[in-house]
């Protein structure tokens, strides 16, 4: 096994471990996220299947497939966290506004 | 019964003497987390004071003053600026106009309205925004940004702003195409001094505001 491989097998174990013991998710969430650590797994360890799957999804390389695929999972997640953003702010001045008018001082 | 709802962030200097010439009037005073003295000088004042525990924005000041005002049983409401810009006679015009229509906004641009030492640059960025305001909402309306505006509580009770930020200037107009509410302009006198056009809005946000306001459809 070369280097690259065992640091990252070592970062998305790491990943996995940090998100099921730290961050009590749905039991499908959980689910993806292993499903997702074997696929990195896999792929870490036969590097040449990426390749195949390439290939079969009309893909030059592999490489190129890893990367279009994380440009996807990134715009992905960068939706989800600013949804995620603006119902906090939204949350945050329902709060401040409640705060605000039952501590008004009256003339 | 009137109340004027006034949004204020760091307006020490000028609250004051605003304060002053609104005197003997339902006034609430929206601290938006001031950093200054805003909310010190605002409390010698008979007015209603609200605070905000964090910093929200513009919009969202309004938004709470307004509710404010709509719990105590507003008939009428007004919102006007901290910063000395809007003048005190020009409220009994736009309450005049909301005998006729749900709202009456005021304008800097309309023949007798007048905006003393406006800026050329700042007066092209007011034309953008109000052709942008025309391409989003339909309304044809010759000022869009201004703060000074007359609701009654029917169309105070329909207006309601999320957008926390500046962009609420133009989603306020929004909701009112929305809602179909009868609206008018009404010529108003805006006093540019240099207290006002440092605290006003810098050409650099004008972008962020635009994001905000394109975003709306995401949210």
């Amino acid at each position: 096994m070369s280097l690259i491989q065992v640091l990252l097998l070592a970062g998305f174990l790491g990943c996995l471990l940090i998100y099921l013991k730290f961050f009590r998710s749905a039991l499908l969430d959980r689910l993806i996220a292993s499903m997702l650590f074997c696929a990195a797994v896999f792929f870490v360890l036969f590097p040449e299947a990426t390749v195949v799957v390439a290939h079969k999804l009309g893909v030059g390389r592999g490489t190129d497939l890893i990367l279009y695929v994380f440009v996807l999972l990134f715009s992905f997640l960068a939706l989800l966290f600013y949804s995620k953003l603006y119902r906090l702010e939204k949350l945050q001045t329902e709060l401040a506004r409640a705060i605000a008018i039952r501590d008004a001082k009256k003339p | 019964m009137l109340w004027i709802v006034i949004p204020a962030y760091n307006e020490e200097r000028v609250i004051g003497s605003v304060l002053e010439e609104l005197s003997g009037r339902n006034v609430v005073v929206v601290d938006d987390c001031s950093t200054d003295t805003t909310k010190l000088v605002a409390s010698k004042y008979q007015v209603h004071l609200l605070s905000h525990p964090v910093n929200l924005g513009q919009g969202a000041a309004l938004q709470t003053g307004i509710t404010y005002a709509l719990l105590n049983g507003a008939e009428k409401i007004v919102t006007f600026d901290a910063d000395g810009q809007h003048s005190v006679s020009d409220i009994e015009k736009l309450i005049d106009a909301l005998t006729n229509y749900d709202v009456a906004l005021g304008s800097r641009f309309l023949e007798s309205g007048s905006a003393e030492n406006l800026p050329t640059s700042r007066r092209v960025l007011l034309k953008c925004a109000a052709l942008y305001t025309r391409a989003s909402t339909g309304l044809t309306l010759t000022d869009t940004h201004n703060g000074l505006r007359a609701l009654s509580r029917h169309a105070a009770e329909k207006i309601v702003i999320t957008q926390n930020r500046m962009a609420h200037a133009t989603q306020v107009l929004q909701l009112i195409a929305y809602h179909k509410l009868s609206y008018i302009e009404v010529p108003v006198n805006i006093k540019y001094t240099e207290y006002s056009l440092a605290k006003g809005q810098k050409m650099s946000n004008s972008l962020n505001i635009l994001w905000d306001s394109v975003t709306e459809i995401f949210r």
